[in-house]
């Protein structure tokens, strides 16, 4: 049975800047299971990275204001809690890894060091002990010579090896969620994929759930059990991976898969693109934020954005008026290719 | 196949590009060869540190090799004559991988793209260049209303494309993109290259496409060379790349490469290289690859292979393949 | 789970045209919505935040205003003795009082401020500018003769600048404002020049400035349209903050001599012609003390201001 760990409901985030507010996450909600990969998807804007820091509660609290919702994690809702509360919880049950880890890391210490200092600072421990527990995450995530690359600094490590020494310092304290915002995009495509295998490898050796943020739907393929597909600030569609990937029901997800050039297939000749950009979030539209470039669009998209409609399968709806029952009844599904059927 | 006829464009002959740095000299183009034809796209490929960047950047005029030759139309581009340097520019253009360094975030665009206008001095009526510069940005998608505003007022996507409007403007017969589209967006990426695309149907000029993303490079190119630590491994027709291909790198690589398909990824045959990708200071002898290549026998390591042709067409620098 | 009642059932009421198709979407872009906002509009935003910035920046405004008018507010002009009135303290005739010839101290404490002022101004910018020029030349080309222009700065600037503007004031020999001009001309580059070649080989790395090279731009247009516009930006407030040695400078030349001399006031002049009698007559050396440590203090937290308005991480 599914377990609940983090539950974040009906987040609202705006950003007030000289120009206006910045609705940069309006009415969002997902959850994650206990032992399961999460992938938060969607291009740059959609609010994703956003949404992540501010249930981490990394958002200054100068121009980054929570209007609303709850995120509900071990009893508490950390959208709540005091500085320090939220810094007992940071690197302890909830942590993060990075794009870069070379801006991430101390330049000046040791990484061995920095790997102990994540520990001690959340547990009384002797520093003899927290250098046993970082040989032994080092072990776990198959760093090679873990004794010697504890001594190194991060530049005389490769992108790869401070991506794991990142990864060390986000699992030393064995969190329920690890957050990964975008953490192969820097990398090379080998290493990415030994990246790749490490985090799945995580789901059997630890019991660490991972919420990867991201926009490679290769990544995502590879890695994610649920997924939610984000534009605008907004889920516009939500559901396991195999449904998300062989059964998507909403002109965005079709949109950026079909831009996903695949390795597997012939040459087409033009490729798929989403003409037009996504909408300023100083000035969202009423409607849903995609209707301005979306082949489907009718006049009540314009006028209404859509709840989440559930569809057939367990777990999986789509925030599109094309999905819903009225639509279905009147003109029957719309399939990818643009083809109506029969309900 | 596009290039059978004629002369090449441009033709590199065992380009060899060097730096001194602190631990040794870092030979970062090691002994290239390759051709490109009017009209044609060829894409580059390879990881960080492979120099295709550095490869570029020698065709541009901006590096100067350690040895060998850059032929532009047969004449070699480092004797050129002030005159001729000058020519070049309008010949050769390259667009750039940070959309937002690109351009000059004090000018305008209409002015960023008019810049080569400008320095060329093709336009001496202001309402001609006016008019230019407009149909130069209708081009690329843009409109009027743009050309009087600066590049932090748009998006990656837009300054990307303002980039290949200037790139444009000198009308160029080659343009070298420098991974043009890495830092957009996946739906802004296929943008990105359909506009590519069109523009090299209507105008007839040649691309080398310089990336890492070999999902996306299929799309646009005609051939494929593959780059490991400054030297092509295999070059051939862009299909033979995908499903013929010869060098195990190759076949790391393809086999590295996330498909967006889940069920796809499960049954897929995988090569996972072990270790990092070693540093182009103080090469070993023998095979670039050697150290990290499934196959790597004793040959290998102490002899470095030279492409041969295996197929016509289909180039392979590797002791084992056939 | 968080909506009302009324609002879920207005949901559920579709009009009649609601599932009409609209037309397809647009290829080219749409026309920018947010107003143009160009880089000093957003770095003026952020200076008039600090108030102590606005407020110096209002005093130097005053201050130019009154060096302008100042002289003539009142009958006197700068120079006419009057030896019924000598040395009298500021009153409702001389409303700074006169000195030790008769000569009214509000006219001559404005006039010298003209020339104080103008010293400042031209001796800053004009060094500024060559500094700007070799900074940008030896940065773009670098090599040995960057390496050149950097150890002969090197070399010059282990002498203090005061001790160049003495002796060249000793060659020229002292009293015409051009000269002084010169002089401080010829030693206040080298800041400007180590300076500008510093951002110069920052942003010379940037992708923009490689398109330049590729499009066939010669080096004067890359130095000029290019890099020294995109350093005016951080030197501005090295600029402004160079204001105020300029006017420690001539005041102090002034004062031993070698600056500025008689009749011609400026602050410095008056500072050291009431030096003798600062016993007696204090007014006379605390008015133009006074002008000089203001007008310093003011442009340095303008400065400051100004720095702060700048750096991309202050911003608001």
């Amino acid at each position: 049975m599914a377990e609940k760990i983090l539950d974040v409901k009906n987040l609202v985030v705006t950003f007030d800047t000289y120009q206006g507010s910045v609705q940069a996450v309006r009415d969002v909600s997902f959850h994650v299971n206990k032992r399961e990969t999460v992938g938060i998807v969607g291009e740059s804007g959609c609010g994703k990275s956003v949404t992540i820091r501010t249930v981490m509660g990394m958002n200054p609290k100068s121009n980054g204001s929570v209007k609303g919702g709850q995120a509900l994690f071990e009893g508490r809702d950390v959208l709540r809690l005091s500085e320090k509360d939220i810094r007992e919880i940071l690197g302890n049950r909830m942590s993060m890894i990075f794009q870069d880890p070379f801006t991430f890391l101390n330049p000046t210490m040791q990484v061995g060091k920095q790997i102990t200092e994540v520990y001690l600072r959340h547990h009384k421990a002797s520093r003899k002990e927290a250098e046993e527990k970082a040989l032994s995450i080092l072990r776990l995530i198959s760093l090679p010579n873990p004794e010697q690359n504890m001594k190194r600094y991060p530049h005389q490590l490769s992108g790869g090896m401070r991506q794991r020494i990142m990864i060390a310092m986000a699992l030393i304290c064995e969190p329920a969620v690890l957050f990964a915002d975008e953490p192969t995009t820097a990398l090379d495509v080998t290493i990415q994929a030994q990246i790749i295998d490490l985090m799945n490898s995580l789901k059997e050796k630890t019991d660490t759930s991972i919420v990867l943020i991201t926009h490679d739907m290769g990544v995502v393929a590879k890695m994610v059990d649920r997924l939610y597909v984000m534009y605008a600030g907004k889920i516009v569609e939500q559901g396991d991976a195999d449904a998300m990937f062989h059964r998507p029901r909403h002109p965005y997800t079709w949109g950026l898969l079909d831009s996903v050039p695949r390795l597997d297939e012939r040459t087409k000749e033009e490729l798929h693109s989403i003409p037009g950009m996504p909408p300023d979030l100083i000035a969202p539209p009423a409607g849903c934020p995609f209707a301005a470039r979306c082949r489907y669009a009718m006049k009540i998209c314009e006028r209404r954005m859509p709840d989440q409609i559930p569809l057939e399968e367990e777990g999986h709806a789509a925030a599109c008026w094309l999905c819903h029952p009225e639509y279905v009844k009147q003109y029957g599904v719309t399939s990818r290719e643009g083809e109506q059927h029969e309900a | 196949m596009k290039h059978e006829n004629g002369a090449p464009l441009l033709e590199l002959k065992d380009v060899k590009t060097f730096f001194k740095v602190s631990g040794g000299i870092l030979k970062a183009v090691n002994g290239v060869s390759l051709t490109i034809h009017e009209g044609e796209t060829i894409g580059l490929v390879g990881e960080s540190g492979c120099g295709k960047s550095t490869l570029g950047k020698t065709i541009m005029r901006l590096i100067k090799p350690a040895g060998g030759q850059v032929l532009f139309d047969g004449k070699d581009i480092w004797t050129f004559s002030r005159t001729e340097k000058k020519a070049y520019t309008r010949q050769v253009q390259m667009i750039f991988q940070d959309p937002y360094a690109c351009l000059d975030p004090l000018s305008v665009i209409g002015d960023t793209v008019a810049e080569g206008m400008d320095i060329h001095r093709m336009y001496t009526d202001k309402q001609a260049r006016g008019r230019e510069i407009l149909r130069l940005l209708n081009d690329v998608g843009l409109n009027e209303s743009h050309q009087n505003r600066f590049p932090h007022e748009f998006s990656g996507g837009q300054r990307q494309r303002v980039g290949i409007a200037r790139a444009l403007s000198l009308q160029p017969r080659l343009i070298v993109c420098d991974e043009p589209i890495s830092a957009l967006d996946v739906s802004i990426q296929a943008q990105v290259v359909n506009l590519l695309k069109r523009l090299q149907r209507e105008m007839g000029m040649a691309y080398l496409f310089i990336t890492h993303d070999l999902s996306m490079v299929r799309q646009i190119s005609d051939r494929i060379a593959v780059m490991y630590l400054g030297n092509i491994v295999e070059i051939a027709d862009s299909e033979d790349i995908y499903l013929s291909n010869r060098h195990p790198y190759t076949k790391a690589l393809l086999s590295a490469i996330p498909i967006a398909d889940p069920a796809v990824e499960k049954n897929r045959e995988r090569i996972v290289l072990s270790g990092d990708v070693p540093s182009p200071v103080n090469l070993p002898q023998g095979c670039a690859f050697a150290g990290r290549c499934p196959r790597a026998c004793d040959q290998c390591r102490k002899e470095a292979p030279r492409l041969r042709e295996i197929e016509p067409g289909h180039q392979v620098a590797c002791h084992l393949a056939e | 789970m968080s909506m009302e009642n009324a609002e879920t059932k207005e949901k559920r009421i579709f009009q009649p045209d609601d599932f009409e198709k609209l037309p397809p979407p647009s290829q080219t872009d749409a026309a920018i919505a947010r107003k143009q906002t160009t880089y000093w509009k957003d770095v003026w935003r952020t200076f008039r935040k600090n108030r102590t910035a606005v407020i110096s920046l209002i005093a130097i405004s005053l201050l130019i205003l009154m060096v302008l008018i100042g002289p003539m507010m009142n009958e006197f002009d700068y120079r006419t003795n009057d030896y019924s009135a000598l040395n009298q303290s500021p009153n409702w005739v001389h409303w700074f009082g006169t000195d030790n010839m008769g000569r009214d101290i509000w006219t001559r404490v404005w006039e010298g401020g003209r020339i104080s002022l103008l010293i400042a101004v031209l001796a800053t910018l004009i060094p500024e500018v060559i500094g700007m020029l070799i900074g940008g030349i030896s940065g773009y080309f670098g090599g040995w003769l960057d390496t050149l222009i950097m150890r002969f700065i090197d070399v010059l600037m282990g002498i203090p600048s005061l001790i160049y503007m003495i002796l060249l004031m000793l060659v020229f020999g002292s009293g015409s404002i051009m000269t002084l001009i010169v002089a401080m001309s010829l030693t206040g580059w080298m800041g400007s020049a180590r300076a500008t070649r510093g951002l110069v080989l920052q942003i010379k790395a940037r992708d923009f400035v490689t398109a330049s090279e590729t499009l066939g731009a010669p080096a004067w247009w890359i130095i000029v349209k290019r890099l020294i516009p995109n350093t005016l930006g951080i030197r501005v407030v090295g600029i402004t903050m160079s204001i105020p040695s300029v006017i420690f400078y001539e005041a102090f030349l002034s004062y031993i001599g070698l600056g500025v001399t008689p009749p011609t006031p400026s602050w410095g002049q008056l500072i050291k012609a009431a030096g003798e009698n600062f016993r007696y007559y204090p007014y006379q050396f605390i008015i133009p003390c006074m002008m000089v440590g203001i007008t310093m203090l003011c442009f340095n937290l303008e400065g400051d201001g100004l720095r702060d308005a700048l750096d991309p991480k202050l911003r608001g």
